[in-house]
Parts: C-alpha cells; structure tokens; sequence
C-alpha cells in the first residue's frame, strides 16, 4: 500500500496538518494573479490621487 | 431625483426602441433555452453541465454567477453615500483572488455534485444534510439581494413607473422558466450573454458621466469634500479593521457558496476551472472600479444625497446614455436575474434532491428527480422572492448575505487543513458562530457599517474557537475516511485508477 505522504508532499510537517505543498503550476499562478491585482488595486490608488489633485 | 428625459414618446419611461432591444434580447434567450434543453440527458448534465465548458466560457460563467444587478447598484450606492470607501463592498476580494487560485482545484479533485456532498465526505451524513439546508437559505438569500437589486435598477430606469414589486415578480416568473427548462447548461450560455452585457454597459457608463460632469476639474469644483469622496477609508465607516475583517470573513464565505462547486467543476480541465474563476473575478473587479467611480461622479451631476442611493446607477443610465442603451441595460439586468436565479435554483434543487431525498432513503429515478427539483424551483423562488420584501435596502442586503454565508464556511477550512478536525467540532462552530451572530445583531446591537468588522470578528471567533476546542475533546474521524478524503482531494481528474487503487487499499 502506497503511503499518504509519497502520495502528495505536505507543506508543514506539523502532526494532523493537511496543507499541501504546491506546484510550480499553483505558485506560478499565484504570483500572476497577485500581480494582476496588485495592478488594478495601484489603478485605484492612481485615480483617486488624481482627483485630489495631490 | 428621478428625471425625465425630453420629447421621448415613452412607454413606461422608456423609448419604443428601448423595448425593441428587451424583445429581442428575450427571443435570443429562449432560443438558448430551448437549444439547452434538448441537451439535457441525464441529472448531471442538469446540475453540472457534464464538465464540458471551455475557458472563455468559464471565465464569463465565474463573472456573471459572481455578478449581478445587486454589485453595480450597491457600490455605486455606497459610493454615491461615502466617495471612493464604497467601492469595498466589492473591492474585499482583489487581495484574496491568488488564493483562489490555489483553492479551486480542490473543488473539481472532490469529484462531488454539491458542496453538500464535500461536507459529507469530510465529516459524515449529518453534516451533509446541515449544508444541504444552509445551503438553500444561502441561495435563497442571495436570490432575494440580487431580486431587491435588479428591480430596483428597474423602478430607476422606467423613472418609477415600474415598481420594485413589479419588477421582482416578472424576473422570477422569467428565470424559473428558464431554469426549469434547461438547467446548467441554459444557465451558462446566458452567463456568456449576460456577463459581456454587464461589462460593455458598465465600461460605457464612465465616459458619459465623466463628460457631463466636466472630467476632473468639474468633479473638483462641483464636489464639496474632493479628499474625502476620492478616500479609499470614510471615517466612522469604512476603515482598515473593516476592510481587513471583511477580507478574512470572505474566504469563510466564498469556499461555502453553494454554486462554488460547479464554478470550479464544470470545465474541461482543472487549468480551465483556474483561468475561468480567477479571471472571472478579477474581471468584476474591473468593473467594480467603474461602479465606484460611476457612483462618486454622480455627487458631482445630482449633487450629493439629493436620491436614494440604490437609483443612482439606474438614473445615470437613464439620464446620460443614448437611446435604445436602457433597453439594453433592462435587458442585461433581466438576463443578470434571469442566470443567477437559474444557478441558485439549481444548485437548490440539486442539495435538495441529491443530499436531503438521500437522506430519506429516497434514489428517484432521472424523470422523477427531474420532477422534483422543478417542483422544488417554485416553491423555492417564492421564499425567496418573501425575503426580498424584509431587506432595507442594497447593501444592508449585502451585509446580511456577508454575515450568513462564513457561519458554515469555518468547518470548511477546519477541515481542509486539520485533521482532527471532526464533526462534532464542525457543528459546534456552526452552532457558536450562529449565536454569535444572533447575539451580536440583537443584544449589543452590532449593525451597519460602523460595527461589521467588530461582528466578523466575533462571529468567527467564537465559530473558530468552538470547533478546535470541541473537536479536541471528542473522537477523531476515522483514518480511513480521512485518508479517502485527503487522497481524493490530492488527485487530479483523470487519474481514476491510481485513486481507486490507493482508496481500495484503504478499504
């Protein structure tokens, strides 16, 4: 019988913690999506100093 | 203020040309209909239009399930109400989008029909048929927001001559009709229709009223308090304890959604569900922006406070773009309903038949399953079309939708990530939090913007703290159902048999 950890590799090794390492495809995404909304967050930020003129 | 716009020969305040458009904007939708329902083969292809959708199409299916009448009209509300803090009342999830990145593939790994039979599979029966319930007070909750939103949006754009009640009933009448025609796959071929509307009339807004109003330097000279209207905090209000509380509270809520399951399961690959869903929400956000802006222009056309802010987005529209475009935005908005009352009845339908009939031992066949959860359609948009009729107003409606939907989101997490985590600890954090949040509403009086955070806080503490403390002090779930759930959850889709030979192992 395979065990649970050759199955898929844990993040955190602490006892009863399930949070599985991610991979390069998910880390890979997160960045281009946090990108993406860090942009459109400095557009936000971008019209409003615009409208205060400051 | 509702205005009137000058020698339009008007039916119900609106043009003739403006009613052609909503003609044939509803002949197209029930060619949709029609065409879904003759690919409707079996109960899956209703509830999860068999795993088939494309990119594109999962992308404008995230967006217009995570959109409707209620998002524009809110944050322009709020907007109109507070400056450029409204636009949190959408904005609270632009900082948790990679997340969902990581999260979605876990929906489409459990291999489930409902987040009820997630729920089932992590802790057991009883927490199925607690989901399968509070999953339909979920939809029917967001079905009356986005009803109370959408007719609103309709007494604004018809300048009154149409009520809210009115317009409630005509929408339900339209998308039971629909939804009970086609399921799912109605459903998403409208999302495509309705979710490139809502973009293309929410983008075109912003040059219209930027130019009436003067761009820049006519918003500076015709708004009081610049700095304040283009603040992304309103003191009293919106500060960073609210947006960050808010934040927190909406990963408890959107992985308890009861329509997450088919966002995140009805592509063709696990990237397609990846691309679809984040690109959809990101997607809102953009509009969002033009919402907000949208609404903080329109102190400078109507001056501040002068309208119910819940007219505001229907008025601009009215008032400011050209003929035939409030057609368009009425039938954008009946398509908004039209789709997502169609999501919520199904996913309704699907707990109701799938996870509470199971649980009277009843397995219908696919006709008679298919009866029900038609039946079952009715009643359910009567109770919600009932709850439309208690909310104040928009965004006091969004509020009460922010605060129910984490109460059994905490299990979800509890569960994902702990194992000992059990189901006596779930029910107990869904019991602890529902107090909470009763106690917090009625006995210290925590409402309105001013004490959300402090009640998210509350409510979320005392729901995380009851399940770790009682899932300590009980049995644990049994290896093998975790070991199921774990693998399950950690194994792609396609890689069947190596997942029947682990769980057959286990066995």
């Amino acid at each position: 019988m395979m065990r649970r950890e050759d199955w898929y590799p844990r993040l955190v090794t602490w006892k009863h913690w399930e949070v599985q390492k991610p991979s390069r495809e998910s880390v890979a995404g997160f960045f281009i999506v946090l990108a993406a909304s860090l942009l459109l967050h400095t557009v936000v930020l971008v019209i409003c100093r615009v409208f205060k003129g400051s | 203020m509702l205005m009137q716009r000058d020698h339009m020969p008007a039916i119900l305040q609106l043009h003739w040309l403006d009613w052609t458009i909503v003609g044939l904007y509803f002949a197209a939708m029930i060619a949709i209909g029609v065409r879904a329902m003759r690919k409707v083969k079996n109960i899956d292809d209703y509830y999860t239009g068999g795993q088939s959708f494309g990119r594109l199409l999962m992308i404008l299916y995230a967006f217009g399930a995570g959109t409707h009448a209620d998002s524009a009209v809110g944050v322009t509300s709020q907007s109109y109400r507070l400056g450029m803090a409204g636009i949190w009342y959408q904005w609270i999830q632009i900082f948790n989008t990679p997340l969902y990145w990581l999260l979605s593939p876990v929906f489409r790994r459990a291999r489930c029909t409902t987040t009820a039979d997630f729920y089932e599979m992590r802790y057991g029966p009883s927490l199925g048929l607690l989901y399968g319930f509070m999953g339909i007070v979920v939809n029917i909750g967001y079905l009356s927001v986005a009803l109370l939103g959408s007719a609103k949006l309709i007494e604004s754009l018809t300048n009154g001559y149409v009520g809210a009640t009115t317009a409630t009933i005509a929408m339900t009448a339209a998308f039971l009709l629909y939804s009970i025609m086609g399921g799912l796959i109605a459903a998403v071929w409208n999302e495509v229709v309705q979710g490139t509307l809502t973009i293309v009339m929410s983008v075109l807004l912003v040059p219209f009223v930027w130019t009436a109003v003067g761009g820049v330097a006519g918003a500076r000279s015709k708004i009081a308090n610049i700095d304040a209207a283009f603040s992304l905090t309103a003191p009293g209000e919106i500060g960073l304890f609210w947006i960050i509380a808010a934040m927190i509270n909406q990963m408890f809520s959107v992985v308890a959604q009861p329509h997450i399951m088919s966002n995140n399961a009805a592509g063709k690959t696990e990237l397609d569900n990846r691309i679809g869903f984040c690109a959809g929400v990101t997607l809102k956000r953009v509009c969002t922006i033009c919402w907000a802006l949208t609404g903080v222009l329109a102190m400078a056309y109507y001056g501040a406070d002068t309208m119910d802010g819940d007219h505001v987005f229907g008025a601009l529209v009215r008032d400011l773009l050209p003929r035939g475009f409030a057609g368009l935005m009425l039938a954008s908005i009946m398509a908004s309903v039209m789709d997502n009352g169609a999501v919520y009845v199904i996913t309704s339908s699907a707990l109701f038949t799938r996870n509470l009939m199971r649980m009277a031992k009843k397995t219908p066949a696919f006709e008679t399953e298919l009866l029900i959860s038609r039946i079952f359609s009715v009643c359910f948009a009567i109770a919600g079309v009932a709850l439309t009729f208690l909310h104040t107003d928009v965004p006091a409606a969004m509020r009460f939708m922010f605060n129910l939907v984490p109460l059994i989101g905490i299990s979800f997490w509890l569960g994902l990530w702990w194992r000992r985590a059990n189901r006596y600890g779930a029910w107990a954090s869904f019991v602890a939090s529902s107090l909470a949040l009763i106690v917090g509403t009625s006995v210290f009086e925590w409402t309105g913007n001013k004490h959300f955070p402090t009640l998210i806080t509350f409510y979320l503490a005392c729901g995380l703290g009851a399940g770790v403390i009682i899932s300590l002090l009980s049995r644990p779930e049994s290896p093998e159902r975790l070991d199921r759930f774990f693998l399950t959850i950690n194994t792609p889709v396609g890689q069947e048999e190596k997942l029947a030979q682990l769980t057959g192992d286990l066995a």
